[in-house]
């Protein structure tokens, strides 16, 4: 399978995987400290950026 | 997590400080507390409860004074407790301190971290609260930390709020909300797109429509998710209020079963005595013929007899009767000298008795009497065996009525003693909460469908979606991010799933190797994905009910194994964790006080093999060889709280022994009422 086909069939290789695996973990990681703090909504806004920053930034 | 030391300071009926050091290496992760009644294991328990939630557990009520009595008198106004704990044996030493000052009612939290040079790092004190919640959610503290009598209150039929909490603990809600801020972050792109489209002067009307679709489609699903969110927590409420009108009902007398029992004892009392009537009227109409069935029976004995007696003295006819008439015609005189002349009228009416000197007809009239006589004394026989027969019966018919009588009477009484009132209005308001929880589960049922319909469009929509830009040579980067989104979303969705399926698939294989280990059942637990309700089963696939003692090693190997799990040590299958599950130590109180002395040994041998570290008090009286030789190689700490009391000796001395010493855990003719925590050398 080409990468392209990769790409099209959503099925990332060996070491993306590896770096969504990272970024999900982390990202979820944040999901949870911010469950636990008071002020849910800048909350979701700081993740929706880190998402952001991890789409832009990220090899996957 | 791992809970180092404890150290307590005039906290309830510790006087002075008093350190528990706990063992926290992983081939000895267990530390044992030995105490008789009110020895301070369940201070001990709430202390370090009371660390991590500012509040005691749930099974006792928090009490205002928490500084020792003593101390108190003596002018301290304040305790402490202080844990000191770690994420793992690598990790910094993170030391926790609440102090309460009695006077002002307050508790304030100090937190510090330590690095393994020593260096001691106060954290902000606004920072605390929620850095000690990182490692141990306060709503998940009771999992975790709790009295042995809490596991009752595990239900096993799928609760929301035990499903809510097991899902928190496996950080499932997390992975959902992190799923929602990815669609969020779509739907930022969508509206970059579309606002491009509109500058640039797109025509793409497709493209415009598609985007607007998924915008519906998301409005939408965010609707039924909050009209979800209202139905769960209108359930919540009504749940909590049926439990609470089941509760009470269930505490008052059950009149509705005892008035049943009252009305089935009186129709059977009633209907005893309808049977009866036939059989008294018989019983008088006997009794009534009894009297003159008595003259007859005497007279015809009387008669009988003297028929015997006259038969034997031959005065009954016999022979010579007609003899004697043919003599007197021939003799043509009577005996009394009246003449008897042929064909005179004397003669002629003497012809005329000749019947009557007839012996064989006279025989047969003596024989028919005779008989009459027989049938008459039978009669009278008779009715003597059916008078007895008869009192008989009715005398048990007395009995069984004076039987019901009295078992309605008790009942009656039982129902004088209840609020007849009060429990059917227990009854109905229990009944018209079940009708609105039935309405609420279906509110429940439609919006998750509606939830999954929705996701289901949105899940196409977006492909449609992808492929539409992917085709139109939209802005490269944007469509870049997109795909990612899409790859990351993908990722996250599928390994929340696979993840949901190992934990429901672990839970079963764990609880379904307690049945065959501990119980020796050949059942299966089933674990229902969506409410979380564990159903044991024989080998056909049947629900089968379990005994309350089962029911409890069940819920202590389900708690077992959701700590197991966490902490990745269960014992047939693990779970491949996206981020990590909170992982707490155990530290259970009285863990058998609700148990049946068979199951105690199993239990504590499955908690302590799947727990990272577990923290066990024991009452006394429940320590014994068996749990002491199952246990022994996982000890790496051993207690023994002993409480100290003032006056001279009130009671049995309580205590155990240890390697054949025996070490008394009730102490008399001390300084003061107290307790404290005295390390014994660990058995081998």
């Amino acid at each position: 399978m080409t990468n392209d086909h990769q790409s099209r069939a959503n099925i990332p290789s060996e070491g993306k995987e590896e770096n969504i695996k990272k970024i999900a973990s982390e990202l979820l990681q944040k999901v949870r400290e911010s469950e636990l703090s008071k002020s849910k909504s800048s909350n979701d806004q700081k993740i929706k950026n880190l998402i952001q920053e991890a789409l832009r930034t990220g090899d996957f | 997590m791992r809970l180092h030391k404890l150290i307590l300071s005039d906290f309830r009926n510790f006087f002075g400080e008093h350190v528990i050091e706990f063992s926290h290496s992983i081939d000895k992760p267990l530390t044992i507390i030995i105490g008789s009644n009110g020895s301070g294991k369940t201070t001990v328990l709430n202390s370090i409860y009371w660390i991590f939630t500012g509040e005691f557990n749930k099974q006792f009520p928090m009490p205002s004074a928490l500084v020792n009595k003593d101390k108190f008198k003596e002018g301290g106004t304040s305790c402490f407790a202080e844990l000191h704990f770690s994420i793992d044996e690598q990790s910094e030493i993170v030391i926790a301190k609440r102090i309460y000052d009695q006077k002002q009612r307050l508790s304030r939290l100090s937190v510090f971290t330590k690095t393994p040079n020593g260096v001691m790092n106060p954290l902000p004190p606004e920072q605390g609260e929620s850095f000690l919640e990182s490692f141990l959610p306060g709503n998940l503290a009771k999992w975790f930390i709790f009295a042995g009598e809490a596991v009752g209150e595990i239900q096993l039929e799928g609760v929301r709020s035990f499903r809510d909490d097991l899902r928190k603990t496996f950080g499932f809600t997390a992975i959902a909300k992190l799923l929602d801020l990815i669609n969020d972050v779509r739907g930022d792109f969508n509206r970059q797109i579309k606002g491009k489209s509109g500058k640039s002067g797109d025509k793409d009307e497709a493209f415009r429509l598609l985007t607007d679709q998924i915008e519906n489609m998301e409005q939408m699903l965010k609707e039924a998710e909050k009209r979800l969110d209202q139905a769960n927590d209108r359930h919540k409420i009504l749940k909590s209020e049926w439990d609470s009108w089941d509760s009470k009902l269930r505490s008052l007398p059950q009149a509705g079963a005892i008035e049943e029992r009252k009305k089935a004892a009186e129709r059977r009392r009633d209907q005893l005595k309808l049977e009866l009537k036939p059989l008294q009227e018989r019983h008088r109409r006997l009794l009534a013929g009894a009297s003159y069935r008595l003259i007859i029976q005497e007279r015809l004995k009387s008669l009988s007899n003297f028929m015997l007696v006259e038969t034997g003295k031959q005065r009954l006819p016999s022979s010579f009767g007609e003899t004697l008439l043919d003599e007197l015609l021939k003799l043509q005189s009577c005996l009394c000298g009246t003449p008897l002349c042929p064909g005179s009228k004397e003669a002629l009416a003497l012809e005329q008795h000749r019947p009557k000197a007839n012996t064989a007809q006279l025989d047969l009239r003596v024989h028919k009497i005779k008989d009459a006589l027989r049938g008459g004394l039978d009669l009278v026989e008779r009715f003597e065996t059916d008078s007895v027969d008869l009192e008989k019966q009715i005398n048990k018919y007395h009995d069984d009525i004076q039987t019901q009588s009295e078992l309605a009477e008790r009942y009656k009484k039982e129902l004088a003693g209840s609020d007849v009132e009060l429990i059917r209005e227990t009854e109905a308001q229990r009944s018209r909460v079940a009708d609105e929880l039935r309405r609420e589960n279906s509110a429940i049922t439609l919006e998750n469908d509606r939830i999954r319909q929705h996701k289901e469009s949105l899940r196409q929509l977006n492909l449609k979606y992808h492929m539409m830009i992917n085709e139109s040579g939209k802005d490269e980067k944007i469509i870049q991010q997109l795909n990612k989104l899409k790859k990351l979303e993908d990722y996250v969705l599928e390994r929340f799933k696979k993840q949901e399926a190992e934990v429901i698939d672990t839970l079963n294989s764990e609880l379904t190797r307690v049945f065959s280990t501990y119980l020796s059942k050949n059942y299966s637990a089933s674990i229902d994905a969506d409410t979380y309700a564990v159903t044991p089963r024989d080998v056909d696939g049947r629900a089968v009910g379990l005994s309350t003692g089962e029911s409890y090693v069940l819920k202590f190997a389900l708690i077992a194994a959701i700590v197991g799990m966490a902490g990745m040590r269960t014992i047939t299958k693990r779970v491949d964790w996206i981020s990590d599950p909170i992982i707490a130590p155990l530290v259970l109180d009285a863990p058998f006080s609700v148990n049946d002395v068979t199951y105690r040994s199993s239990i504590a041998e499955n908690l302590v093999s799947q727990s990272s570290q577990l923290i066990m008090m024991f009452d006394a009286d429940k320590w014994n060889d068996d749990l002491r030789e199952r246990l022994s190689a996982k000890v790496g700490r051993f207690y023994c709280a002993i409480s100290r009391a003032k006056g001279s000796q009130k009671s049995i001395l309580g205590s155990i022994t240890l390697g054949g010493t025996p070490i008394v855990l009730n102490e008399y003719e001390s300084e003061r009422d107290e307790s404290y925590i005295a390390e014994q050398e660990v058995w081998s």
